[in-house]
């Protein structure tokens, strides 16, 4: 009688710990979720690779076919001389500025041009025979860009001392000639030779002229520095 | 009797048992649910037990806009879209919002993105890149609620892919500390900018939104991103010849020391390599270019060690994945 009375309390125990425990774990989850449920929200940015800007001879060909090589300035048929180089990226964004710094032993003239590639033999300034697979390619100017210098003495293609901290520092035993003259185009270029997903290459003619009857070939040699950088 | 006791404790043993499984079965169902629910975010089960829980969420997430330009590549759900929704600022909008505590694509607009709204002409951020990211905390009850706010942000590599059933680019998550640490201490994050000017640099602790809400309302938070262009902006003194020369702008009111600060007490979040007595160089720059003191040595190790991390980061991290975390 005992047994059977507490038979059926165990029973209603159980039973009793299973509804129980039923009703404990619904009532848990929402709370559960409450305190675990983070909102989170993404995007996703992307991230634009560091252009790198080069500066190339023509046909795109690496920097070191630019040569300027010997200038005969006694040839009195000849009064100039031009190369031409190229920059140019991988990307096909963003604006640069053209600089070009040169010490003044010689008294040329330089001017810098916007260039095209044509077929045309004739009416071609430049004539650049690629040193990768010897094909002739030509040139021609488009327009001069314009430009100024950072540090010119008036009047004189000499330099004046704005710049001569940025060159040589502290240093001051230095030649007014070997004082480069810094040239910088005025407004930002925004590539030209745009290739879409392959980037650009801007063709340039840099052009060096002199006055005829005055200049010696006396073995006088200058320093000439091509710069390009985004701006 | 002691037959009849013995078989009746038996029989209670049984049925201990079987209770005990039921009650297992419970937890495994209602386990699975969660579980379920948490990592598929299906739909079938809204409504149901996960369902409860999102009724007694209080508040969601959400923005408005159309999904990023490179949202394919990222593991995230799609949003639920809560029409003609009354905005604190008096406007109605069409907001996408956070459900069933899965992660969500943080949806963008001409007007708030990371240059990667759709029809965007951006090929992405770099130094110089700033902008203006705006969500909604949509309030479920009127009530005085306080939501902690995290920003994270995830760096991904170049072998991302359109992610798939079997391919969410986990593989491409850069886990590099040092690039990590690059990354969060040159694309920072503020509360407020008014001209130009930033203020309130959001941390690891993230930021507070706290507010007297009525249910079924959003309240608009814009946050404000920016990658300095140099770390000039950040260091010297607004009217430097140096930033005006360059036509540049300090970014940040002269009396904000936030970040000079950090320079020297995390410098590995900013500079490449560690520069040597980092304390008096950051002290020696702050005072600006005009001052006697000024060295410029010290103001070129910044500057040098600042571009080499931009270099780093740009050369390195393909997208970054900027997670709001909001509870």
């Amino acid at each position: 009688m005992n047994s059977t009375k507490n038979n059926k309390k165990f029973k209603t125990n159980m039973i009793m710990l299973c509804i129980a425990t039923a009703i404990a774990i619904v009532c848990a989850v929402p709370v559960l979720g409450w305190f675990t449920k983070q909102r989170r929200m993404s995007t996703l940015a992307k991230v634009k690779p560091p252009t790198a800007l080069n500066i190339g001879a023509g046909n795109k060909e690496d920097s070191v076919y630019i040569d300027l090589g010997d200038i005969d300035v006694e040839d009195s048929q000849v009064t100039s001389k031009s190369f031409v180089f190229c920059v140019y990226s991988d990307e096909n964004k963003g604006s640069y500025k053209l600089q070009l710094a040169h010490t003044t032993n010689i008294p040329f003239t330089y001017k810098i041009y916007f260039a095209s590639a044509t077929d045309d033999q004739n009416e071609a300034t430049v004539t650049y025979v690629s040193k990768e697979n010897t094909n002739t390619y030509y040139y021609k100017k488009v327009k001069e860009i314009q430009g100024a210098y950072l540090n010119k003495q008036a009047d004189k293609q000499i330099a004046n001392e704005n710049k001569h901290n940025d060159t040589y520092g502290d240093y001051n035993n230095v030649q007014i000639n070997a004082e480069p003259l810094y040239w910088q185009n005025t407004s930002a270029i925004n590539p030209i030779g745009n290739q879409g997903e392959n980037g650009f290459v801007d063709y340039y003619i840099l052009e060096l002229s002199w006055k005829t009857g005055n200049l010696k070939n006396d073995k006088e040699t200058d320093m000439v520095y091509l710069t390009a950088g985004m701006v | 009797m002691t037959e009849k006791s013995s078989r009746t404790s038996k029989t209670n043993k049984k049925l201990a048992v079987r209770v005990f499984m039921v009650i297992i079965t419970l937890v495994v169902l209602v386990l699975s649910a969660i579980t379920f629910g948490w990592f598929t975010n299906n739909k079938l089960i809204e409504g149901g037990i996960n369902g409860l829980s999102d009724a007694n969420g209080i508040f969601e997430i959400g923005a408005v806009g159309t999904n990023g330009k490179y949202d394919n590549l990222m593991p995230a759900y799609d949003g639920k879209t809560l029409e003609n929704v009354a905005t604190d600022k008096g406007s109605t909008v069409n907001l996408v919002v956070t459900q069933n505590g899965s992660e969500i694509k943080w949806m963008m607009n001409d007007q708030s993105n990371m240059e990667n709204n759709q029809g965007n002409i951006s090929d992405g951020i770099k130094p110089g890149s700033h902008g203006t990211l705006t969500f909604y905390v949509y309030a479920k009850q009127t009530t005085h609620l306080t939501v902690n706010l995290n920003l994270e942000m995830t760096l991904y590599n170049r072998l991302v892919k359109d992610v798939t059933d079997i391919n969410d680019n986990s593989n491409c998550i850069i886990k590099d500390k040092k690039l990590n640490d690059l990354t969060k201490g040159h694309i920072l994050f503020f509360e407020e900018c008014t001209d130009g000017v930033y203020s309130k640099l959001i941390g690891d602790n993230g930021f507070n939104f706290e507010k007297d809400v009525e249910e079924n309302k959003a309240y608009r938070v814009d946050i404000y991103w920016v990658w300095p262009y140099v770390a000039d902006q950040l260091i010297l003194p607004k009217d430097d010849s140096i930033l005006v020369n360059n036509e540049i702008n300090r970014i940040l009111s002269d009396s904000d020391n936030t970040l000079t600060a950090l320079f020297k007490s995390n410098s590995e979040y900013f500079f490449f390599e560690e520069i040597t007595d980092i304390q008096s160089v950051v002290d020696n720059v702050k005072l600006g270019s005009q001052n006697p003191q000024f060295d410029l040595k010290n103001y070129q190790a910044i500057t040098e060690q600042w571009n080499k991390a931009d270099q780093e980061i740009g050369s390195k991290v393909a997208y970054i994945k900027l997670t709001l975390t909001a509870d």
